[in-house]
Formats: C-alpha cells, structure tokens, sequence
C-alpha cells in the first residue's frame, strides 16, 4: 500500500512541476478516446486512424514536430472532464482532439470553452453541440446524429418506393436523433411511420419487439447500437421475419459489426454513414491500403472520422506555417481549409459542422487482396454536400428545438 | 519513543498534511488538480452516505447513485430551465433525493441479497428515465451550463472558488455525519447490524430506524449530488448510473469501513488511479483490481484499518510492558 501512496505522490508531483519537461518547439495535440471500458476496441480504431494519418506524413506539420498525447477517457463525462483538464495544464496541448462517446462531447466542450483550448469534436455526434450549445472554440469534423438520418427518410421513399415503414430506434440520444431525423424527412414527403418501437439500452431480447412489428407494414428501419446490432440480427433472422419484411438498415451493420456476420447479412441496406469502406476514389483506396496493411482490419468509420481529421488539422496548421499557439488564427484556419479525405469532401458550414456527403451503403462479399473473403459495405446510393439541417434553413431548423421523444 | 507513539504522531502527521493538501490544491497546482480533489470531496461524501447503510446498519444500498443524481437533475434543470436562485434549487435538490429515498426506502423490508437486488433494480429506475427521458433530462446530450451558485450578487466566480465552497460543505456534512452515527441513534444502528432480533427484543422498532437510516443516507447523497452539478456543470446519465454506486461502495472498503476518513481514502485512490495513473499506465484497470484484491486479502477493514490494527496492538503491548514492569517492581519491593 505505502509503495502505491508513494507513486501517487510522486505522479501528483510530477504532474505540478513537471508539466514544462515536454519538447518545446512540438505541436502537442491532446486526443481523448476511451481506451478501456466497453468501447476501447472502437477507442483504439479511432486512435489508429488518427495515428496512421501523421505517421503518413512523418508526424510533422507546418514545418514543425508533431506530437500526440493520447487520454482514456473510459467513455465516461467525468472522466473526460479531466482528462481535458489534464491534456490542457499539465500537457499543454496546442488543441484537443475527441471525445468519442456522445455524452463526453458536452463535458470536454466545456472545458474547451472555460480554457479556450480549441477542440476539434470527432466522433462525438449529439446534434446539440453544432446547434444549439455551441462553444466558440469547437469545432466539428465528424457528424451530426441526425446529418445522415435526413437523406436516409428520403431515399426510403423516393428510391425504395415505400410508404408503410416500422422504425426501431434505440432508446437515447443518438438512437433518438438518428430514428427521428429519418423519420422526419420521410413523414414530409408523405410516408406513413405504421409504429417507432423504442428499444432501451438494456435490451438483451429483441423478440419482444419484433413481434409488436404492425402487419402491414413493408419495411422494418433500425437504428440500433454496439452488441444490440447482433441481438436484432439474430433474433430478425432466427425468427423468421427476413421473410416478413424487408430489413433496410439506417444504423445496423458497420464495418465492427460485420466481422461477426454471416452470409444471410449479404445484400441488406445495413448504414447510412459519412463513410463506407467501398467508396471508389483514389484517396479511399490509399486509406483502405495503408490501413489493413498497418493494422490487419478494415478501418470503421472511427478510424477513417480521425484520419481525416488529422488530414484536416494538417492542412490548417500548414496554412498557418505551424503557428498553433494563436488559438482564433488556428480555429480560423481549420474553418477557412477544406479538405477531401477517404470519405470525399469535406468543409464546414457556419455552425462549425462538416457539410460532407452521406453514403447509403449495401453488404457485399469481397474478395480482399490480403484479407481474403469479406463482408464489406459497399455504397449503393450517395448524397453530396449533406448539411445538419438538410433542406431546412438553420434557422428553421433551430427554431424547431432537437429531436427527442 | 514507543510504537504506539510514533503511530499517533504518523498518523497526526497524515492529518495535518491532509489538510494543507487540501487548502493549497488550488494555488499548488492547476485546475486539473482543483477538479480532481473537488471531485474525491464529493464523492467522498457520497460515499459516507453508502457507508451509513453498509457498515453501520448492515445493508448493502446498490441505488445511492440515483439519489445522487436525482439531486444532481433537480438541481440543473432548476438552475438552467427555470433560472431558480441557488439556496432554493440546492434544497430542492437535497430534498428531492430525500423523497426518492422515502419512496425506496420500503426496500429496507428486505433484508440480505435480496436487499441488494431491490435497491439495484430502484437504482437502474433512474438511470432508465435519465437515459429514456430526453425531453426531461435531455438523455445522453445532459444538461449543460449549469452556472457556479449564486446568493443575491454573490457569486462563485471561479472553479478554485468552487473548490472551496465544495471544501467547506463536505466538511460541515462529514462532522454532521459523525455526529448522527455517534448518537444514540447511530449505535442502534450498530446493534441492528450485530442482532436485529435483540434489538427487536429490547424494544426498538428495527425498520423503522433502518428506514430513517435509508432516508439520512439519500440526504447524504443527495448533498453529493447538488454539488456535483454544480462544480462539474453538466449532469448526463452517467451520474445515475451503476458504477457510481459500486464505487461508492468499494471507496469505503478500501479507505476503511465504519471510519469517517476511510471514505475520502478510497476516493483518493479509485479517482485517482483512474484519472491520474491513466495518464502514463495505459493498464491501469490491472492496478485498480490488484489494488482491490490485496485490499481484500490482506486487509478487510480497509487501509485505515491496517493503521488501527497496529495501533491497537502496539497499545497493547505497551500496557503488557507497563503492566510487566509494575509486577517488576512490585516484586522488588
């Protein structure tokens, strides 16, 4: 016990005094990502991305070395406030870059807010922070929640031809933003929502659900999370109801998910993302190569979110030459640079969030190079330059409050 | 000089030290170290209101963490909703958890496990409507910009202000909590715990008092909770959820059961192995389960309780020498 107490005396003054003993001339970037905890595998493809990016390019930025501290957020805001904390006093990041869990965005944000730290808020993706609670020194470059959801409501009813559709949301924020920005945009345009069966994060059975499903109704839309994508999955299948209803998936099977998956998944609308692994552009084909070569996977969308943030965060202290240290200059910058990166274009609107293109994207097997036969989202339709609030003006849009329930 | 001694003087030592750490945080380090030693204060708290229930009265609460939050939404949603003056939201924050602890309390007719199990089902209650209840509570987003607390004009300007608010609160609630579980009440709690049948045998009213015991715990808690949103200012679910009970359990059986201090010990370190030794030992979840297993292994009542062991043994051996030498000497005469 004494030897413990002893080195929790020493970090604590280590962390007082020794804050200065980090290289002087170094851009210090400050990410947060949970790095244990239920989510460090997804932690760890965010962070692999991020990394995979500067290494590319010889962890050097405007002319100068570029340096990266890596936090554990653990996917929990007090956590996070202190991890922020920590990367701005003791570390003295230039800029923070994170959180990855929906409810740190509002915590470190507001440490970004009280210290002027600039944060470039990646993957985090509650729509509040872009609209409603917005912070100076924020910035996005991932998404919105409901960014996506938007083009989704209307490709359901133009493109899929439907009109009776059944949404299964899971039940909080994310799952929230996302089921009702889809459903949204496919209500104006006529679409009929028959039922939005609300799934609670404690979940462990979906057959309950699914059998409340309305007869009658053509398509089953969810929007479901983490290990609940394979408890819908086996029960959708083992039940029987892909020969009910067609199953077109707003937020069902990312790449994480599909490593789990087998050939009855093949064919399936599984996501409707920023980004999907089978865009055919050079830029993604170089990511995709450069990631599995370094890592042995294919990339999720976490890790192609913070490698093209990275890219972003490049570009901006190039056009500055490096001078990170004048905060307005940097955050200027980040919002005047525009960028394509794996996932296409990439610029800000003027509420500091990405207008980039949303990917509607179908399962396929793949017969990879290196990895051999895989499961891989392929897009099938595209919408460029999404904004969060779609064809509404922002104001309307902010008028109308978020998306809860 | 005697063993015994120099335990006392290590452990006044400890104690002085511990309260020059405490005045100096703010100005000694920065604000990552202010936050940090505002938030073990308050978790200490919650922790002692855990500890009330556990080991003075022999219930293991699994749902302190839904007093703390429900306190710690009241509170947000009074101050950032309805613009209400502090004094008034921090009372209704205090008393909401107190009423949610009268409506849970009717766990105390259960006893053992199945304690454990109402009050964790109560617990994740909360938890369910901070998670579902986004138009309420505003879901995973929270509630944000929760403002320092104000009197009139005076106002809490700074964290390190903050800082010393929250000082000043803990203290004065941890001296009432000695104050309860040194009364007459607090040592038939005690008997409970040690013989509900003899307690009922010599006439008390054994649920009842386990109910108040329950309802002071969620009050406790409920401090906890209203300071909490107010120095991290932003409450989201994860202050109602489990983990906050569970580690506000194990803090006092780390620090030392049924001890005021042993309560803030156990905060020292889950708090601070997570957020400080996370930053240059990416296993630092290893040092928490290795520091829990030895704790249990070798010292089940806690670090403090290695401290008093010794103390008393050494005590001991004193007065054997004492009385050693006095046999000496009265067989000389």
């Amino acid at each position: 016990m004494t030897g413990c107490k002893a080195c929790m005396a020493a970090a604590f003054v280590a962390g007082v005094f020794g804050a200065s003993a980090v290289s002087a001339d170094a851009i210090r970037i400050g990410v947060m990502l949970p790095m244990t905890g239920g989510l460090a595998q997804s932690g760890l493809d965010a962070r692999n991305g991020f990394e995979l990016y500067w290494n590319q390019v010889g962890n050097e930025a405007g002319g100068r070395e570029v340096e990266i501290i890596v936090a554990d957020t653990v996917c929990n805001p007090d956590n996070a406030i202190n991890a922020a904390r920590r990367l701005a006093f003791n570390d003295e990041v230039d800029f923070l870059v994170g959180p990855l869990c929906g409810h740190e965005g509002p915590a470190v944000a507001q440490v970004s807010g009280e210290t002027g730290v600039p944060l470039l808020l990646v993957p985090a993706a509650a729509d509040s922070q872009t609209k409603w609670d917005r912070i100076p020194t924020v910035i996005r470059t991932g998404f919105s929640s409901s960014q996506d959801a938007h083009p989704f409501g209307e490709y359901l009813y133009n493109e899929l031809g439907l009109r009776n559709v059944t949404f299964l949301g899971q039940d909080y924020s994310y799952g929230q933003e996302k089921t009702l920005g889809a459903v949204a945009t496919f209500e104006a345009l006529g679409g009929t929502v028959d039922e939005i069966l609300w799934a609670p994060l404690s979940t462990t059975d979906y057959a309950p659900f699914l059998a409340s499903i309305p007869q009658g109704t053509e398509a089953v839309v969810p929007v479901v999370v983490g290990v609940h994508r394979n408890r819908f999955i086996e029960t959708w299948f083992d039940f029987g109801y892909d020969r009910q209803f067609d199953l077109i998936g707003l937020n069902l099977l990312q790449a994480d998910a599909l490593v789990d998956m087998d050939d009855r998944v093949v064919g399936l609308i599984s996501v409707a993302q920023n980004y999907s692994q089978g865009i055919d552009t050079p830029e993604n084909q170089a990511f995709m190569d450069a990631y599995v070569e370094a890592y042995g996977m294919i990339p999720s969308y976490f890790a192609e979110m913070m490698f093209s943030t990275a890219m972003w965060a490049h570009e901006a202290i190039d056009s500055i030459d490096g001078n990170v240290e004048d905060r307005d200059v940097f955050l200027q910058a980040v919002r005047d640079t525009e960028i394509v990166g794996p996932r296409g274009p990439l610029r800000l609107d003027d509420y500091d969030n990405p207008i980039q293109t949303t990917y509607i994207s179908r399962v396929e097997r793949v017969d990879h190079p290196t990895l051999g036969s895989v499961l891989m989202n392929v897009p099938v339709a595209s919408f460029p330059d999404v904004s969060q609030f779609w064809t509404w003006t922002p104001e309307e849009f902010l008028e109308r409050g978020p998306y809860t329930r | 000089m005697s063993m015994a001694r120099a335990l006392r003087m290590f452990g006044t030592i400890a104690l002085v030290l511990a309260g020059v750490i405490l005045l100096i945080t703010p100005y000694a380090g920065n604000p990552f170290w202010t936050g940090l030693m505002a938030q073990i204060l308050i978790f200490g708290l919650l922790a002692l209101s855990v500890d009330l229930l556990m080991r003075h009265t022999g219930l293991f609460p699994m749902c302190n963490g839904a007093f703390f939050a429900v306190a710690a939404y009241t509170v947000a949603m009074l101050e950032v909703n309805y613009g209400v003056a502090s004094p008034f939201a921090a009372l209704a924050g205090i008393a909401s958890a107190g009423v949610t602890g009268m409506v849970f309390g009717v766990s105390v007719r259960a006893s053992g496990v199945y304690f454990i199990l109402v009050t964790l089902a109560l617990g994740q209650l909360v938890w369910g409507v901070s998670v579902q209840w986004t138009w309420l509570t505003g879901g995973d987003n929270g509630i944000t910009n929760v403002p320092y607390p104000s009197l009139g004009d005076m106002r809490i300007g700074s964290l390190t202000q903050m800082y010393y608010f929250v000082a000043f609160v803990v203290i004065f609630f941890t001296l009432l909590y000695r104050q309860v579980i040194r009364s007459p009440f607090g040592l038939s709690l005690n008997g409970i715990r040690d013989s509900e049948s003899r307690m009922t045998a010599l006439g008390f009213n054994v649920t009842v008092r386990k109910y108040v015991a329950f309802v002071i715990s969620s009050l406790f808690a409920g401090v906890a909770g209203v300071l909490y949103a107010y120095t991290v200012q932003f409450v989201s679910p994860a202050a109602s959820s489990l983990l906050i009970s569970v580690e506000a359990a194990l803090m006092p059986i780390l620090g030392g059961p049924g001890t005021v201090f042993g309560a803030f010990i156990g905060a020292v370190i889950i708090i601070g192995i997570r957020n400080v030794v996370s930053g240059f030992l990416s296993g630092w979840p290893i040092v928490m389960g290795l520091v829990f297993i030895i704790v249990v292994l070798f010292a089940p009542k806690g670090i403090l309780g290695i401290f008093n062991d010794l103390l008393r043994r050494s005590d001991r051996r004193d007065q054997a020498a004492d009385a050693a030498r006095k046999d000496v000497r009265e067989a000389e005469q």
